[in-house]
């Protein structure tokens, strides 16, 4: 049940970075378009998952201006860390997005006495679709023996470690496992469609 | 980009659910850029555990709805006890409703991203609120401050974090919408979490 650390995931396939940074510091637009093909997506992934959907076209652009400039101005100074120096961009553009929203929200609330300056009430097609994301898992609960719903509760809801789940309900490592991949495979099941159809994160 | 990727489905759960530890972040999410098999499984992972949070919440809190209808309806008691019958009812629903501190409505404010609060919970409850600490600078502890909509501070605490999140108890709070602040102990504002306290319907 120990989390080990993970290792880098690095393969053959892996592009040449230094390759790759070096043409994008001669301004090779072609290497801009290769950087742009390799990391739009996963930047798009992240700062949806952070930040909400809202303006993502124009937060993707951002962060690549961002990362292309910087490569240019020579800021990179091992290439072969290009990866981690994208996820240090993008985290810091989370954070400074974070940083506007909250300085705008004080000042919506110094000028706010009962007039709503924005919508703060949730999507309605996304509320929907959580609502039945939630029917799913409460039809999967119910199917299930209560030992096994008490192990999914005290894990995802309660957090529980998994070695005390297992101490405290004379469980297995392997009997846990499986009660969690049981539950998530039937859930996957009943949501087959919808997941295949619903990716929110991609343009 | 990655045709054999070997990231499984437990280290993706661990990162989901903020349990992933802090050393173990950095390769997941310099990975997780470039995989587009990872970022599916992972935006996958997150509508499953947030569903299950969901239902598991619902499913604790289920024997007191189902209670209620029962209550209401005071007419199907006979009529000899009818009376004595509601009123220790009642009595029992009011100590139940009223659960206190021992048994508070969890909130995951994980899931409050961009301007919409998506977050509710009841009035007239303890709240259990759950903070999702990644990707703050690390510290074994935080100042956390709720606020009112018009910015007026209802509780502030130091709250102890647990690896990337920190759970900590708030008292029962009037209907509207409030706002989580966590800073720095030195007092820099790193994050803010919106939820809404929902009156009775």
């Amino acid at each position: 049940m120990n989390s080990t650390a993970m290792e880098p995931v690095m393969n053959s396939a892996d592009p040449p970075w230094s390759g790759l940074v070096e043409q994008i510091r001669n301004g090779d637009s072609s290497a801009l378009e290769q950087m742009y093909r390799i990391f739009s997506t996963g930047i798009r992934f992240y700062l949806c998952r952070q930040l909400g959907p809202q303006d993502l076209d124009d937060k993707v652009h951002d962060v690549f201006l961002i990362i292309v400039q910087s490569i240019q101005k020579g800021e990179l100074r091992e290439p072969e860390r290009l990866m981690g120096y994208v996820r240090t961009i993008v985290r810091r553009q989370v954070a400074a997005q974070i940083d506007d929203n909250v300085k705008a929200r004080r000042n919506q609330a110094d000028l706010d006495f009962g007039m709503t300056l924005s919508d703060h009430h949730p999507n309605p097609e996304r509320s929907a679709i959580e609502h039945q994301n939630a029917e799913l898992a409460m039809r999967v609960l119910n199917s299930l023996p209560k030992r096994d719903r008490e192990v999914l509760a005290r894990f995802y809801l309660e957090e529980q470690p998994p070695a005390r789940i297992c101490r405290e309900m004379d469980l297995t490592e392997t009997q846990f496992r499986l009660i969690k991949s049981r539950a998530k495979a039937r859930f996957g099941e009943l949501g087959k469609t919808r997941f295949s159809r619903r990716n929110g994160f991609r343009s | 980009m990655y045709a054999n990727c070997q990231v499984d489905e437990e280290e993706i759960e661990r990162y989901a659910t903020g349990a992933m530890p802090e050393g173990a972040i950095a390769p997941f999410e310099e990975h997780l850029l470039i995989c587009e098999s990872c970022q599916r499984r992972l935006a996958q992972t997150d509508i499953y555990v947030s569903a299950m949070r969901q239902a598991s919440a619902r499913l604790r809190t289920g024997p007191l709805k189902r209670g209620l209808p029962w209550l209401r309806f005071p007419r199907l008691v006979p009529a000899l006890a009818g009376m004595a019958v509601v009123i220790v009812a009642a009595g029992l629903w009011l100590s139940r409703l009223d659960m206190g501190e021992a048994h508070p409505f969890a909130v995951d404010l994980a899931a409050t991203r961009g301007a919409a609060i998506e977050a509710k919970a009841p009035a007239g409850r303890w709240l259990l609120l759950r903070l999702d600490l990644a990707n703050l600078p690390a510290s074994s502890g935080y100042r956390v401050e709720m606020v009112g909509r018009s910015g007026n501070r209802v509780w502030q605490a130091m709250v102890p974090a647990r690896g990337s999140r920190a759970d900590f108890k708030v008292p029962r709070t009037q209907p509207g919408v409030y706002f989580v602040r966590v800073y720095r102990p030195a007092g820099e504002l790193l994050r803010e979490y919106g939820f809404e306290v929902e009156g009775p319907r």
